[in-house]
């Protein structure tokens, strides 16, 4: 896709130039306030429990995790020091870090990692973690700074998986201390310690003077504050009652570029935007009838009119910030005659109609009407029902739909964006999708540990989905930050983490 | 009077244990399982259906309902599903900016509905008077969400003079408190003033034209006392029944102007709760709005016989 890998280039380089315009490391200051405006607020302070993706914000800076990804999806250490990989990717051994403590001076060891791990897989719990690490079958302390990690069967991402929740640890003793009140008395190891949350007002988070990594964090206190209109949170950056901004309106971005003293990050996310087609009821039962939308929608119009011209249009599960996307992947455009061919090969020549179902919010149901009015070209009638976010999951996840209009927030591992959704037995396959030719590239990508490998098979899936289309993909969204220019060094990653442990602020 | 205010609310039990059935029922048939929404689109079948259990929603809604009813009758009202944090404390916590926020909207509504309603009626047909009824008719019709943004805009962003978002206890700051809640108040308050500044207007019309208000003016009293005294009092009986009954409509709003100004106040918490399907807290502040609401019609008809004693509590 040349459009694709223009914009990738292009973001590419505007990473690059907003990290050249760091400062020399060597002016870090230490102390003062940073104020954060969030979209919404956290839902709980325990990571085994939460499913809501703001809450990991907070979390990153309150509790530490094994391993971390680095700007380049590379795993790096954190409470584990190194890991070793054995058994063909059967056996993960990882060292633990000495000296670590958490917030209420406890020690952390290789018996709380297994502890954390118990509680994650108890199913008294009903942790949505249980079903990430899955392939767990046995965590075994070896000595108190060693733990052995045994899989059912090799899966390469699972070091990805433990950077996110699954691989952070809580304190023991505050779990038996609190109970289920530890939602709200949150104990980790990580650069800041938590003081108070009044809901929907801030949540409050103070340097720990313990952090186990020397002169870290530089900041006394972090503030979060949910301000859920994007443009009042905008308007709060602007008046400088915040200094950092997550989350922009894709509107906003030309003008908070114009704005002195703000500073603008836009890099790739590892969303996917799409419209799922359930494969098993009429009309997407009939393959050519779904090839015929998959070359309908002009996914560069979208682009330009929803998203201003910010992210990427989607052509598969894979967005530009990954290394398994396929940048030579060209075949797929928007293409009249071809969706007009296939109308005929599935023996709806003159289209036909159909009924959609979306999320109510304003960017969604613009992207729905630019489609609508597309697919009118070709004959097609796409009537939409706009829903309210709780029920479209419902009517998701009991395949209560002929086509239903959804974004995935994506997985820093490719495994994470596709097999869910593209396996015959993905958790999220919803559209009931099934070819055993794609359960057999995705099963080999899974458990494969060599990258160029899998890199060439997540082509093939690329493709083979394109081909099949049970997903439209539409969109991949960029990932973009807001903050002062007091705020230095901030390292601005695709996952949208704003790890707070490097940030500083110049005195003004 | 406190007989039949004590009356009054006794019967108001019944009421709100209808309320109670009505909100249960609803929140309950809501599509959208809160399991679902808790544990993510990946949750296993088994680890759904623990979860269900462990909530206790496996169970007949008859049980669900006589538990939690007999819980709120000792006052529990149940924990907030996510923060485990009990309804009672969420509510109390917020209930404050809530109160404070409705308290100015109200005041900011009066101050400027009373003296536009009184002098449009006194001078007729004249540039006030017109000016008025542009002003009640624009600001009954704006939506509020975006008036609240278009506050936010011209005197948070382009004259810097009052802050965009948040709220500041007044105990840790008067002066920044009152700030804090301008521009949320008349977001709140426009509607009501617009109301009743119409209500007032057409009010004060009919008791001018009133047989006492030509004998006291023949009498020779003085303008202020005839309009101030004898006209006023009478005019304001309509004008206490629309608020009263836009208190209602006023925690409604609430809803909006406090999620638009990041406030933490009850419709916020209501508003997320209703997403998030966290049962026992929109259970909770339904309650607890249906009893405010009952409480400030309560005061209202208090008010009447203050306003005229010929109206009677019985």
């Amino acid at each position: 896709m040349r459009i694709g890998h223009w914009l990738a280039v292009r973001l590419a380089l505007l990473a690059l130039a907003v990290l050249a315009a760091a400062p020399p490391a060597a002016a870090q200051v230490r102390g003062g306030t940073l104020r954060i405006g969030m979209d919404a607020d956290n839902t709980t302070m325990d990571p085994h429990r939460s499913t809501a993706a703001v809450d990991r914000q907070v979390y990153n800076n309150v509790y530490g995790k094994l391993v971390d990804i680095d700007a380049r999806f590379g795993i790096v250490p954190q409470l584990a020091q190194s890991w070793e990989i054995r058994n063909g990717g059967l056996t993960y051994v990882f060292k633990l870090r000495r000296g670590v403590k958490f917030h209420d001076g406890t020690d952390f060891n290789a018996d709380i990692v297994k502890w954390n791990f118990d509680r994650m897989r108890d199913p008294a719990l009903a942790s949505p973690r249980r079903s990430e690490i899955a392939p767990v079958k046995e965590v075994k302390v070896v000595d108190p700074f060693t733990v052995e990690i045994t899989l059912t069967a090799p899966f390469t991402p699972f070091l990805s998986v433990l950077t996110d929740r699954a691989g952070m640890m809580v304190s023991k003793a505050a779990v038996e201390k609190y109970g289920d009140d530890f939602a709200r008395n949150p104990v980790g190891t990580g650069p800041f310690r938590f003081v108070e949350w009044v809901k929907d007002d801030h949540l409050t988070l103070r340097r720990f003077e313990g952090y186990w990594e020397p002169d870290r964090p530089y900041l006394d206190e972090i503030i979060y504050r949910p301000i859920p209109d994007a443009s009042v949170r905008f308007t709060a950056m602007r008046t400088g009652q915040i200094d950092f901004m997550h989350q922009i309106h894709p509107k906003d971005v030309a003008a908070a570029r114009q704005e002195r003293g703000l500073t603008v990050s836009e890099i790739p996310s590892l969303w996917w935007q799409g419209i799922h087609l359930n494969t098993q009821v009429a009309p997407f039962s009939t393959r050519a009838l779904r090839q015929a939308i998959w070359s309908a929608v002009d996914r560069t119009v979208i682009q330009r009119v929803v998203y201003h011209n910010l992210g990427a249009p989607a052509w598969g599960p894979f967005p530009p910030s990954m290394w398994a996307q396929d940048r030579d992947f060209t075949a797929w455009r928007r293409d009249l005659a071809r969706a007009r061919a296939k109308l005929a090969e599935g023996g709806m020549p003159n289209g036909f109609a159909f009924t959609i179902k979306g999320w109510n919010q304003p960017t969604q149901v613009q992207e729905l009407q630019i489609i609508q009015a597309q697919l009118k070209e070709i004959g097609v009638d796409m009537k939409i029902e706009l829903l309210e976010f709780g029920k479209l999951l419902a009517d998701l996840n009991s395949h209560n739909f002929v086509a239903l209009r959804i974004g995935w927030s994506g997985r820093p591992d490719p495994d994470g964006n596709a097999h869910l959704f593209l396996h015959s037995k993905g958790g999220l396959n919803r559209v009931r999708y099934s070819h055993p030719k794609m359960d057999e590239l995705l099963d080999r990508a899974r458990s494969e540990g060599d990258q160029e490998k899998r890199k060439a098979l997540y082509a093939e899936v690329t493709r083979l989905a394109a081909e099949d289309a049970p997903y439209i993909w539409l969109h991949h969204d960029p990932e973009i930050k807001v903050w002062g220019q007091h705020v230095k060094g901030f390292e601005h990653i695709s996952d949208g983490m704003i790890r707070a442990k490097g940030i500083w602020l110049e005195r003004r | 009077m406190i007989q039949f205010i004590g009356r009054r609310l006794l019967a108001t039990v019944p009421l709100l244990v209808l309320v109670s059935v009505v909100v249960f029922s609803f929140v309950h048939v809501l599509p959208g399982d809160p399991a679902v929404l808790f544990l993510g689109e990946e949750a296993d079948p088994q680890t759904l259906a623990r979860l269900r259990a462990r909530l206790g929603f496996d169970r007949p809604l008859v049980t669900q309902y006589a538990e939690w009813l007999g819980r709120a009758l000792q006052g529990d009202l149940g924990r907030s599903l996510r923060t485990n944090q009990p309804v009672t404390e969420a509510i109390l916590q917020r209930l404050p900016v809530t109160l404070q926020l409705l308290a100015f909207a109200m005041t900011i509504s009066l101050l400027i509905a009373i003296p536009l309603g009184i002098v449009s009626a006194v001078r007729r047909n004249s540039g006030v008077d017109l000016a008025s009824t542009a002003f009640a008719l624009v600001g009954f019709s704006l939506p509020n969400f975006w008036l609240g943004l278009i506050l936010i805009y011209v005197f948070a962003l382009l004259l810097r003079w009052l802050p965009p978002t948040g709220f500041v206890p007044p105990g840790v700051d008067v002066g920044e408190s009152v700030r804090s809640l301008v521009l949320p108040s008349i977001t709140l308050g426009t509607a009501l003033a617009a109301l009743v500044t119409r209500q007032l207007r057409s009010g004060m019309l009919e008791v001018l034209r009133q047989d006492y208000v030509r004998t006291a003016q023949a009498k020779g009293l003085s303008q202020r006392i005839v309009v101030g005294k004898h006209a006023l009092k009478n005019a304001l009986i309509a004008v206490v029944t629309v608020i009263g009954l836009q208190v209602g409509g006023l925690l409604g709003n609430t809803i909006i102007t406090e999620s638009l100004f990041a406030l933490p106040g009850v419709g916020r918490l209501m508003i997320d709760a209703v997403f998030a399907r966290d049962f026992f807290i929109v259970q909770g502040v339904i309650l607890f709005l249906t009893v405010g609401y009952v409480v400030s019609n309560l005061i209202v008809d208090v008010l009447y016989s203050v306003l005229d004693p010929r109206i009677r509590l019985r």
